[in-house]
Formats: C-alpha cells, structure tokens, sequence
C-alpha cells in the first residue's frame, strides 16, 4: 500500500497531528484545571480581640472583621487560656451574635405571667418600671424582697450588681452554678475549710483516676480540659500519662483513656472508699501525710475497714474487686496519682478527694495545689457597704422548694441575668412553679428562653461581642488572667447594657445608694478598676495580663482551724439509694456532651451537629442503650421508644451502643427546649423531666440517681 | 402457513385502519393522568431539589437510577431479538422483530430521561458535552446511549420502510389522514430489487453495528458502577453481568407484551404456539445463563472475604435487604424456570407469566446491585434505611405509564408485524430473504 | 474487485489515521498524573495535613471551625434524619467490641485530599479536580449534580446539597467573603481552606517573598485546642508536617485503596 504523496493529503495529515496534540493541551487546560477565581478584594479586614462569654471560662477570641462586619472567629494567639485555639462553642459565637431570634429590644408580658403576649418597651420604660418597684420595696423597708440571681461571669458588671445587692440590703444574692462542669467544691471546702483557689494540677499529672467526671466534655475550662489531655499525651517524649476513666459510659474521655472501668451510676464514691480499704489494709497509704496533716483519721481508717471491703464495694458498685485493687496498686506505684471527681453527691466528693490524701497528692505538683490568683481580680473602689439584716431565705438549689413551703413568695422582686433554672435545674418544674409565684420578675436575657417566658419583662443585654468586656479566669496553671477587649461591633439591636442599666438605677434610686454606684456608665467603672493597677492601655487596645498564684506546699491548701486536712467521717454515711426495681429496670445515667457544656448551646446550629457523633446522631434527643438489654426489650436501633420513671416520661430515639452497662441507659442534656429560638425548641427532649428534683447534702441537684423503663409505642 | 400474503396485509393493518375503541381511550386517558402526575412530581423536584426523595447519606443513587438501568434493559428486547437472530437467521424471530423494535424505541427516551432526573442539576446537562472529562464512564455512557438511540431508530425505521410503503398503498383508502405520512416515510419504495438488496445490505450492517452497540451499551452501564471502588460495585463481571441481565429482562418484556398484543389485536394465525417455543427456549437459555452469572458473582464474593463485601454479602443475604435479594432469585431464575422447562400446559400463559416474573425480578436485581452497596460504604456515618418518597414513586409510576402509552400509540400507526419479513417464502428451516433476492433477480 | 480494494485501503488508510488521532488525544487527555508528578519533580508545594489521634480529644472544635470558616449549611433535624447535614470534617466513630474489651476512636475526618483520587477520575466534567499543589478542588458552577464522586469517594467525604440550604437573612451577614456559598444540586467537599492559601500567597507576594511554613493554615488546625492538627508542605522536608508524616505511629486511612491521602493520621498509644 503506497499513499499517495499529495499537498490535499500532507494537510490531511498534518491537520490530524496538530489537532491530535493541542486539542487535548488545550482541552485539558481549559477542562481539567478549572481556573481559580481571584478572592474578592477586601476594602478592610482586621482582627480583634473579642471574649467570649458562652461558659464561665472566659477565653479570648480574634474576630476577623471585613468590611466592618465580623466574619470569622479564631483564638487569640499567646492568650494563657486560649493560646490560638477555642472550643467548639467559642466557634460558633457568630451565630449567637447573629442569631435570628435574638431580641431586638426590651419586651414587656402583656397579659398574665406566662401567657407568651408580649410587648414592645422602651429601655427608659423598662428603667421606670423597674425604679417604682425597687422604691416601692424601700418605702416599704423590704429590701429583701429583692433578689438577683446573676451568671456565674467574673467581670466588673456582676461587681456593680452584687454591689447593688448590698447596698440595696438584700442578702438574696445568688450565683447560678453548674454542678457538673465543676471540681468537688464542697469537699473541698469541708476537708480544706475553703474551697477557693485549689484546683487539680492537671496538666502535669502522673496518673489521673477520673471517678465519673466526663471531664474532656464538662470543665470548667474546656479549651483547657483538651489541651491539658493532649500535653499529658504527647508533650512529654518521656513518658504518656496513664489516665484512667471509671464511669457508667463510654464516654468521650473514657473512649480517650487508657483504661475505661464501668460502673453503676452514682457508687464512685463506694469505689473510691473500696481503694481506700485495700490501700490501708495493704498499707500502702501514705503515713507520712495522714499523720502530720489530717484530723479524724484513726475514726476514718476504722470506718472504712469495717465498711467498705472490696468485696462489699464490687457488689454495690459492680466493679470487680480485682480492679479495685488494680486502682489502689496504680495509684500507690505511679506518685503522685489524683483521683478526680466533679460536684456530684457529697459522699462521693468526700470519698473521692480522701483518697488524695491517702495518696500523700495534696499540697504538692501533678496533684491537689491552691493558687493565690483570686485575689488580683479586678474591684470597684471601695465604698460604704452595710450588714445585711438577714440571712439569704435559702442557697441556690433550695430557692424553689423555700418559695413553694411558704403561703407567701418572700421575694416579691426577681432579677435574673442570663440563667435560666427552669432549663437547667434538675428541678426545672419546681422552678417553673417557683417563679409563677414571684411577684415581679425582671430577666436580662437575649433571647425568650423558659424561665423569662415567666417574667415579666426581658431586657436584651448587648452581646459580648457588642460591649466593653473584661473578664477574671483562674488557669489550671495557677494563674489569674485578666482580659479586656473593647466592642467588635456596634450594638445590632435595641440593646441595653446591664451594667449601664443597674448604675442608671442606683443614680435615680439615690442616697446610699447612689453614692456606693456613682459612675455615669459601666466603662467608667471599669477605668476606675483599671486605674488602680495602671494598664489603662492594655484596657483601651484590648489585652490581658496574667499573675502567678500557684503555690506549692500542703500547708497552703489548709485553711482549717485546726491548719489540718479534715476527714469528715461523719459526711461518708451514704445516702439513701434507690432499691432495685422491678417496675424501672435501668438506671438512668445523664451525660452532657461538650456542644452543650453548662446545658447551653442548643440554640445554635453548628453545635447540634456534634452532640452524638459516636453514634452519628445530631438534631435529637437519643437513648443509649446495650445492644443486648435493647435486644431482651425487643428494641431496634433507631426506633422511637419511651423513657419513663416515676416522675416523668421522654420520647429519644433508642440507640444501640456498646459503651454503655447492661443495666443502664443514658441520655444526653441540653436538648429540649420548649423556647430560645427556632434552633432549639421543640427539638429533642429534656431528660431533666425525668429527674426527682432533690438536692444532695451538699446542696447541688441531684443528677444521677433515678431509675427508668423503657418502651417502644 | 396456508394463508396469502394479502391475508397478512390486511390483518396487519386492521388496527391502523380501524378506529380505536372505546378500551383504547381510557386505557390511554388513564396512563396520560399518570404519566402527567410523574411529570408534576418531576417539575416538584426539580422545582425544591433532590431533597424531596428518600436519598440521602450514604444512600446516593436510589430508584432513579434502578428505572434507568431497567429501562435500558426492556430497550435490550428488540436488538436482541431482531438484530442477533437476523444475523443468525433464525426463522422464527419474524413474527417479533417488529414489536421488539417498537420496544426498543419507545423504551429508550425513558431510559436517557431517568439519568435527567436524578441529576442534581439537570439545567447543566449539557456541561458534559461543554466539558467533557474522558475518564468518566458516565461519559462514555452518554456516548453509547445517544448512538444506541439514534442507531435503533435508524433500525427501526429501515426495517419499516417496505411497510410503510405498503400503508401508503393499502391505507390511503381508509383516508384517517395518516396517508400524507406514510408516503412521506415510504420515500418511494417501490419495492424494486436494487431496492430490495440496498435494504437487506442496510439491515446487515445495522444489524452488526447494533449487536456492537448493545452490548457496549450494557457493558457500560455496568462499567459506572464497576468503575468505581465501592464494595459490592467495584467487579470485573459486572459488565457482562449487566449484558445478560439486560438480555433476559429485554426477552422477558418482548413474551409479555407479545402475548398481550397477540391477544388484544388477534394475531394468533401469525403468531403460533411454535413461535412461542422457540421463544421458550431461548428465555430459558438465557435464565440459566443469568443464573449461572449470579452464582459466579456471589461464590467469587464469598471466597474473597473482603470484609466490606462481605457486609453486603450478608446484608442480601440475610440482612436488611433479604427480601428483596431472594424475591429477585425466585422471580428471574426459579418461576421462569418452572414454568419454561417443558412445552407441556398453556404456553402462551406461561410465557406471559414468566416475562412478567423476570422483569419485576431485574428490577429487584438492580435494587440489589444498588442499594446494599450505596448502604455500606467503606467508612460510613450510620445508614438510614433508605426508602423512596412519593416523589420517586409517582415519577416512576409515570415513566412506566409513559412507556406503555407510547408503545400503545406505536401499535396504531405502525404495522405490528414486518410485513415484507413475513411475506418471504415461508420456510420453517432456513427462510431467508436471500432465496427472495436470488429469485427475482433470476427473473429479472 | 478492484473498487473493493480501493475501499479496503481506504479504510485501512482511514481507520489508522482514526486510531492514531484517538490515541494522541488520549494519550494527552489521560496523562492528568504525569504531570501531577513532574509538578512535584520541579519542587512545588504539595499540602498535606497529619492528624495526631494520640493528642485529639474528640472535642469537635475543628468542626465547628471549618462550618463557619467555609460558610456551612446550618442543617436541622430533616436534614439530620437522613443524614443530609453537610460538613466538611466530621468524627468518625468507630466501637469495636472484643469480648467485654471495648475500645472507640474518634476520627476527625476531612477530605482526605488524595494524590489519586477516586472521585476526579468518574467526574464526567471535570468539576472536581485535582490542582497543581494537590488540592482537590470542586468547581459548584459545573457540577451537574450526578452524584458519581460522592459515590465513588471511599471515604464518603464529598457531600451533596439535597435541597437549598436555608439562610435566615441575619444569619448571611457573618458569611465568609473568600467562600461562596453553594446551593441546591451540586456536590461540595473540603478544600484544605484553599482561600487561605489564595490570601497567603497574595500576602507573601505583596511582601515580596515566598509562602513559608506558617502563613497558610486551615481554620480547623487553628482551632483545635489540642494542637492534635498539624498542616504544610509536604514537598518541604523541613516542615514539621513531613517530620511527623515519617512517624512510626503514622497511618493513612484505607491505604490499602492505592488513593495515596495526603491527610495523615497517628496512631494513638
């Protein structure tokens, strides 16, 4: 075959090639790598330093802010608390800010308590109607009838207004708290004669023995929580802590820890008592220390040996006694070791922090410390403050049982500034009731939520990217940080200050008043504060400093009469536990996942998409069940079912899982809210309905003693 | 065969002649309400999204793209039947080429638009053409089916040409205003033998072409699946396996409408028991064939122990989607089987009901293929079960309503039987239209 | 016969030039990973991220950080039930029971930006690519919306839009400016931040000096508080991220698939 050499045919092919080697170059340019478009040009953009008030920690944000708006949220480099990173709820604090059921300005109830009518008000409204109460109240020489239950938030703000408590003279002043997310405070206070200032050394620990709290997921600082857990990991080549979880579920840190030990909800305090017994009966304790700086030991060494033996322990707790002595030995070879436990029952809290003594870890690093950072909060300039006549009518979780057992509410005027019980509490039906019979309530809150449904006005605050902001935070390092950060944005809505708000009334209120309040506005207030440790420019710019507290040696943990660790034998008579039942099979065991740390966070969408990623769920409320008691019930995974006891039922999806004990179930909290928003009403349900809805001795709800059945339809 | 030619001619065209009856209209009326509710519940979807349907993670693809694979399954009826037993010569295929062209036809524009309706964006259909990516098998899959489309229409209506002719001459009498057309199709076929020969020739190459194309065009609905790596669709067999999958539902549909057509217009002088053996036995070929298929598949599966297969194996098996795996065994092999072993018992009956059972089975089959894998992907973040909404359904409903009120439609202006076919020396053994040419060209 | 003949080199002539034309088009048009490999070859930036399961929590920090950095759909409990909520790095769970040894791992789970990727290869026009640097980039204006990628993706880290995503009008005014928001029909996954590598190299070109280490970080690496996210160049042996790549503790999720991620996990313990 010969082709023919023509001009028609050496275009052909020429033609062919050409098109056979810069179609596809050319294709692929244009097809394959789709161009980059250029990123719009920016007219401004800058960072500024913001703090986010969406738990107690108070961690320092940058916002990026384009164009004036605020379009981006990271952690504020070199901060001590944030160090660059936030946590998950610090990133979505945009969509608090820019959430679209924020009130847009002051409301007032229109027909009777609760009847969801309301008003439009004015804030010099607001500020009239409160003033005639408050002078009604003085006129009648009542003051006490005043009470404030304020957000545990340590900026001057809350200053102002437990200032204006004082000199108003009423002794009803609470903080709102929140059990959980806390350290044993109160046994704490009764072995060391005060709570403040001791705190885990976490970040250097040797060994942590967590008896039930879900700390990755609840503490008080939970950017610091994550980043403690990942120094104890890997920041130290040396040596990988060993961190040992033992709690109901599988929790998040128990999935994260080197050894999970399940147990029956609400007996880590047997447990605890159970190490006790095989470190003395072992005698592996610590002598040194329980001889020289413990009171009441011989009473406490008796009692456990006659009462707690492993064997006594396993059965009540379910935990094998081998592993209770596996903790003991653990504890004793890896020095030193902490046992750690949250604000739970009061006999739990005893029992567990005792074991700290007996390990010799108090007063001493990657142990029990105390810090002095307290004390370089920020003050107002002092002023004259009077003696309260009485004594606050109740402590804070009894409030709702105190207002119900008289004919009469003693507070005829409620303040609340972003709490809300009726949500929150274990108690929440009693709150609800509670509240119905107060007076007048005033609710500075930005949202509509389930308690200011009670009140009578609501007063939108401005966000805490919206206003001046300072915040006190005590570190797991010891230190105290100071942080400022001047407004990202102007006020979106008709928005009020409360600061502002309470200094406007103590001016108009007068007299003694009005001289301990003198300042035009909370900023002011704020450089006076300033002003006595000179950084006025660290105020203005936005910034923090920080002091070193951190003390180490036991004498300084001591604040007891006796200067003694006491062990209060006394407290470590269990309580009453429900009996095995056969009619509510399962114990009910609440957990709270970090997207809602504190019970809050629902009303923002981002973080309903983290709550139950183990399992994939988000967006409702589930029940975590084992796969072999769902199967005995006949329940599927994923079925709707039923979760009743005696004081109440909750519809959740079931959920089969592993992580969780035959003889238990759990629920997570945070989800159903009945207001706040369209992001968190209706959704889910609020496993509090479940609960009795007593105190411990401590004082604190009682979250983990109720029992449940379970049904489908 | 003791009946003339006319005789052919004029049964043929009784139903293009005629008007249609009464049973006609509502049957037509009722498949247009349906077949427009699909159309409504489309204009929904396409109005609100994708979100309307039962999908979701990690169930992407859902009934959308099992009708598309079904479709192109029913489109398998008349290549196969006309294309691969023209060039084999089987005499017997005459009586069906026709219909089973007309399946093809009708069948294909509902298989090209499922893939339409389940694309997110189906306004950007044309980005695959604008920006074409080569290593896409849904690529070349668009490149396969629009040939296949354009190629089966060219067959069918070649193939129609004498017989349109034929109408133009015949039917001009009746005056029901079609005549215009037909002369307009016929483009003067005279029926001349130079005529005759170009039109064998055509057919031939058709034919081949077609043969090509079928598979090709199976292969590479397989091959969107298989080309992936996601367990349960990433397999060598699984073209093949889409080919005589394909080629069993396509036989199965051509039994049923058969029967139902030989009923409803009275084509049992040229439609006999003996066509329907012949039919028989080769639906039972290729059952066994599909069936052997199956077993290799899931015994290949099985030995392998990969364990995410292996998921899915036991999710068909006995999981979650048992029913519908065993449903599909049961109804493409075992009731198919039963029933067309022997000649023996009402054959036309058997054969309707065997049709019937592999198609609902082929449907179930690609169920299986599709959705057990879609459930369990590699690394997956729960599985809700996927269960299709109304909109699927009703889309469905209308795209199937579609098909049969097309195919009907078809019925009334085109001859049913390939008239010229059947006009060729009838021979039981080897009729050919070749003897036909060689003859007049004798003559001539 | 002679014609036949003629015919028969016609086509020989005819078919051979079809199949040489084919073959040059292909042959270009398929050669998408040499020229990945000679991009790396001539030393550009090849990003890649390395995730230390032994320091993350689980806390999701990272994931609330890419929501907003990347303008993510709010989601709500329709969309939850059936699994449509998009987001670009999630948890993977994993329980794994052993007797009554139970063991769970929480997987933080971005695009794993393959070298190879599953999901470009199926795409029938090119609206997932990979680019010069290795990202895996995803154009929403081409999409059609089949839904191949997603299916095709091992990882099921590609996510498609069931229906428009809802905005409230207060919620667009903290939209990110360098990301567009996407709508109905089209699939988007992430982009290892790719706008912040547009801005980072704008800033290093205004300032007259190359990208280094540190100026182009994802928003879920600075977000996480366990500093369990570690990001760079790959190509550079220098960053810490090709340091802890070389790891003993070092893994890539289902490797065994040949997709080559450039994500790459540390083993806990």
């Amino acid at each position: 075959m010969d082709l023919e050499i023509s001009r028609r045919n050496l275009l052909k092919w020429a033609g062919f090639l050409v098109a056979g080697f810069t179609l596809p170059k050319a294709i692929k340019a244009k097809v394959l790598s789709p161009q980059e478009k250029p990123l719009p040009r920016l007219d401004s953009e800058a960072h500024r330093p913001a703090l986010c008030k969406l738990c107690p920690a108070l961690c320092m944000l940058q916002i990026r802010v384009v164009n004036g708006k605020p379009v981006g949220v990271s952690g504020m480099p070199g901060h001590p608390l944030s160090q660059g990173a936030h946590c998950p709820k610090g990133g979505a604090i945009l969509q608090d800010l820019y959430h679209p059921d924020r009130l847009r300005s002051p409301i007032r109830q229109r027909g009777t308590k609760g009847s969801a009518q309301w008003e439009k008000i004015s804030w010099d409204q607001a500020h009239q109607i409160l003033l005639d109460k408050l002078s009604h109240l003085l006129k009648r020489n009542r003051p006490e009838a005043l009470a404030i239950l304020a957000a545990p938030i340590r900026d001057i703000r809350h200053k102002i207004q437990k200032r204006f408590a004082q000199v108003f003279g009423t002794p009803n002043f609470w903080e709102w708290n929140w059990s959980l997310a806390e350290g044993p405070l109160d046994a704490f206070r009764l072995m060391h004669g005060s709570s403040e200032g001791l705190f885990y050394d976490l970040q250097n620990a040797s060994l942590i023995v967590s008896f039930g709290w879900d700390w990755l997921q609840s503490f008080p600082s939970p950017v610091e929580a994550q980043r403690a857990f990942s120094e104890l990991r890997r920041a130290r080549p040396e040596r990988r802590v060993r961190i040992v979880q033992i709690e109901p579920r599988l929790s998040t840190t128990a999935a994260k820890a080197d050894e999970w030990i399940s147990i029956r909800p609400d007996t880590e305090g047997f447990l605890a008592l159970g190490v006790a017994y095989v470190l003395m009966d072992d005698n592996l304790y610590d002598k040194n220390f329980a001889g020289r700086w413990t009171s009441g030991f011989e009473e406490y060494r008796k009692m456990i040996l006659r009462e707690y033996s492993p064997e006594k322990v396993s059965e009540i707790s379910g935990v094998k006694t081998k592993q209770i002595v596996e903790i003991a030995r653990q504890m004793t070879s890896i020095k030193p070791a902490i046992g750690i436990t949250q604000r739970s029952s009061l006999f739990t809290q005893i029992a567990v922090h005792s074991l700290n003594a007996l390990v010799g870890s108090i007063g001493v690093r990657r142990g029990v410390l105390s810090s002095e950072a307290e004390r370089y909060q920020l003050t107002l300039p002092s002023a004259a403050i009077p003696k309260p006549r009485t004594a606050p009518i109740a402590s804070l979780h009894e409030i709702p049982e105190r207002i119900l057992a008289s004919s009469q509410s003693p507070i005829e005027l409620l303040w609340m500034e972003r709490v809300n019980p009726v949500f929150l509490s274990p108690q929440g039906a009693q709150w609800r009731k509670a509240l119905e019979r107060i007076g007048f309530i005033v609710s500075f809150s930005p949202f509509i939520d389930e308690s200011s449904q009670i009140a009578d006005i609501i007063l939108p605050p401005h966000h805490s990217l919206e206003a001046w902001q300072y915040g006190f935070s005590p570190t797991l390092q010891g230190q105290g940080i100071i942080s400022f950060a001047p407004p990202v944005v102007s006020p979106l809505y008709d928005t009020g200050d409360h600061g502002d708000f309470i200094l406007g009334l103590a001016k108009s209120l007068g007299g003694r008043i009005a001289s301990a309040l003198p300042w035009e506005s909370f900023v002011e207030s704020l450089e006076k504060a300033v002003q006595k440790v000179r950084a006025e420019e660290i105020m203005k710019k936005g910034g923090w400093w920080e002091y070193v507290g951190e003390s180490s040696g036991v004498k300084s943990t001591l604040k007891t009469q006796t200067g003694k660790l006491a062990l209060p034998t006394g407290e470590l008579k269990p309580k009453g536990r429900d009996l095995p039942d056969a009619s509510h099979p399962f114990h009910l065991y609440i957990h709270v996942p970090l997207a809602f740390s504190f019970g809050e966070g629902a009303h923002l969408p981002y973080l309903h998409s983290l709550a139950g990623a183990h399992l994939g769920e988000q967006w409702e409320t589930w029940v975590e069940m084992h796969p072999a008691a769902a199967e005995k019930l006949g329940i599927r995974d994923g079925q709707m079912v039923w979760v009743e006891s005696p004081y109440g039922k909750i519809r959740a999806r079931a959920r089969h899982y592993q992580g969780i004990r035959e003889d238990t179930v759990s629920l997570p909290f945070g989800l159903g809210h009945t207001a706040m928003g369209r992001y968190s009403e209706g959704i889910g349900a609020n496993p509090a309905d479940l609960l009795a809805g007593r105190t411990d001795k401590s004082g604190q709800p009682i979250w983990q003693a109720v029992r449940v059945k379970i049904y489908g339809d | 065969m003791s009946e003339t030619t006319s005789d052919v001619e004029a049964e043929v065209l009784i139903p293009l002649a005629e008007k249609p009856g009464r049973g006609f209209w509502t049957a037509a009326l009722a498949l247009s309400v349906v077949f427009l509710g699909g159309i409504l519940a489309w204009s929904w979807q396409i109005k609100s999204g994708l979100r309307v349907t039962g999908l979701g993670v990690p169930e992407f693809w859902g009934i959308y793209i099992i009708n598309f694979v079904f479709f192109i399954g029913i489109s398998h009826a008349g290549t196969l039947i006309s294309a691969i037993l023209r060039i084999t010569r089987a005499p017997w295929r005459r009586s069906f080429t026709r219909i089973a062209e007309m399946i093809t036809v009708t069948s294909l524009p509902f298989a090209a638009t499922c893939v339409i309706v389940d694309l997110g964006r189906p306004d950007r259909l044309f980005n695959v053409l604008l920006y074409p990516h080569l290593t896409s098998p849904i690529l070349w899959d668009i490149l396969c089916i629009s040939t296949y489309m354009v190629m089966s229409c060219l067959y069918f209506y070649i193939a129609l040409v004498p017989d349109m002719a034929l109408c133009r001459d015949r039917l001009s009498r009746h005056g029901l205003g079609m005549t215009p057309i037909y002369r307009w199709l016929a483009l003067g076929w005279k029926g001349t033998v130079k005529e005759k020969r170009l039109h064998h020739s055509l057919m031939t190459v058709l034919s081949v072409v077609l043969l090509a194309l079928v598979i090709s065009v199976h292969t590479n609905v397989g091959f969107i699946f298989g080309m992936t790596n996601k367990p349960g669709w990433h397999s060598a067999a699984i073209g093949p396996y889409f080919v005589i999958g394909a080629a069993l539902q396509g036989l199965g549909a051509l039994s049923a409408i058969v029967v139902a057509v030989r009923y409803f217009f009275h084509l049992e002088h040229w439609i006999t028991e003996d066509h329907f053996n012949a039919l028989r036995k080769f639906f039972l070929a290729l059952a066994c064939f599909w069936m052997y298929y199956t077993c290799v598949e899931y015994l290949t599966t099985f030995y392998g122990r990969h364990v995410p297969e292996m998921a899915i194996f036991w999710a068909k098996l006995t999981g979650p989607f048992r029913l519908s795996f065993w449903a599909m065994l049961v109804l493409c092999f075992c009731v198919p089987f039963a029933l067309l072993i022997t000649r023996r018992g009402p054959l036309v009956l058997k054969l309707l009901f065997a049709g019937l059972s592999a198609n609902v089975g082929m449907w179930l089959e690609r169920y299986s293929i599709i959705v057990p894998p879609g459930a369990s992907p590699y690394l997956s973040w729960g599985t809700p079960p996927y269960s299709p909404s109304w909109v699927e359904w009703t889309i469905t409903a209308g795209w199937f309503a579609g098909f049969i009120l097309l195919f009907m439609l078809f019925t009334r202006i085109f001859p049913l039987l390939t008239v010229w076919e059947m006009k060729a020396p009838a021979c039981h053994v080897c009729g050919t239209v070749f003897e036909e040419i060689a003859a007049e060209e004798k003559e001539g | 016969m002679e014609i036949k003949d003629q015919n028969r080199r016609d086509f020989l002539k005819w078919f051979g030039a079809a199949v040489g034309g084919v073959w040059a088009f292909t042959s270009r048009a398929f050669a998408a990973r040499g020229e990945d490999e000679q991009v790396q070859a001539r030393g550009k930036h090849r990003w890649g991220m390395v995730i230390d399961l032994d320091r993350c929590t689980g806390c999701q920090a990272c994931v609330v950080a890419c929501s907003v950095e990347n303008n993510q759909m709010l989601g709500g409990p329709e969309e939850a039930a059936l699994g449509r909520v998009i987001r670009w790095l999630k948890i993977l769970p994993r329980t794994e029971a052993e007797g009554s040894h139970i063991r769970q791992s929480l997987v933080p789970m971005p695009c794993q930006q393959c070298e190879d990727p599953p999901c470009t290869r199926v795409c029938p026009t090119s609206a997932t690519f990979m680019n010069p640097e290795g990202i895996v980039g995803q154009v929403y204006d081409r999409c059609i919306g089949c839904r191949y990628c997603v299916n095709a993706c091992p990882y099921t880290c590609k996510f498609f839009n069931w229906g428009e995503p809802q905005w409230p009008k207060e919620t667009q005014t903290p939209f990110n400016p360098d990301v567009s928001v996407r709508y109905k029909g089209v699939v988007e996954k992430c982009l290892f931040c790719h706008q912040r590598l547009q801005r980072a190299k704008d800033k290093a070109r205004e300032e007259g000096r190359k990208i280094e280490e540190g100026d182009y970080v994802t928003a879920c690496q600075a977000a996480c508080p366990a500093q369990a996210i570690v990001f760079g160049d790959l190509n550079d042996p220098e960053s810490e991220v090709s340091r802890l790549a070389l790891s003993h503790r070092s893994f890539k999720m289902l490797e065994e698939l040949g997709t080559k991620p450039k994500v790459i996990y540390l083993r806990e313990g």
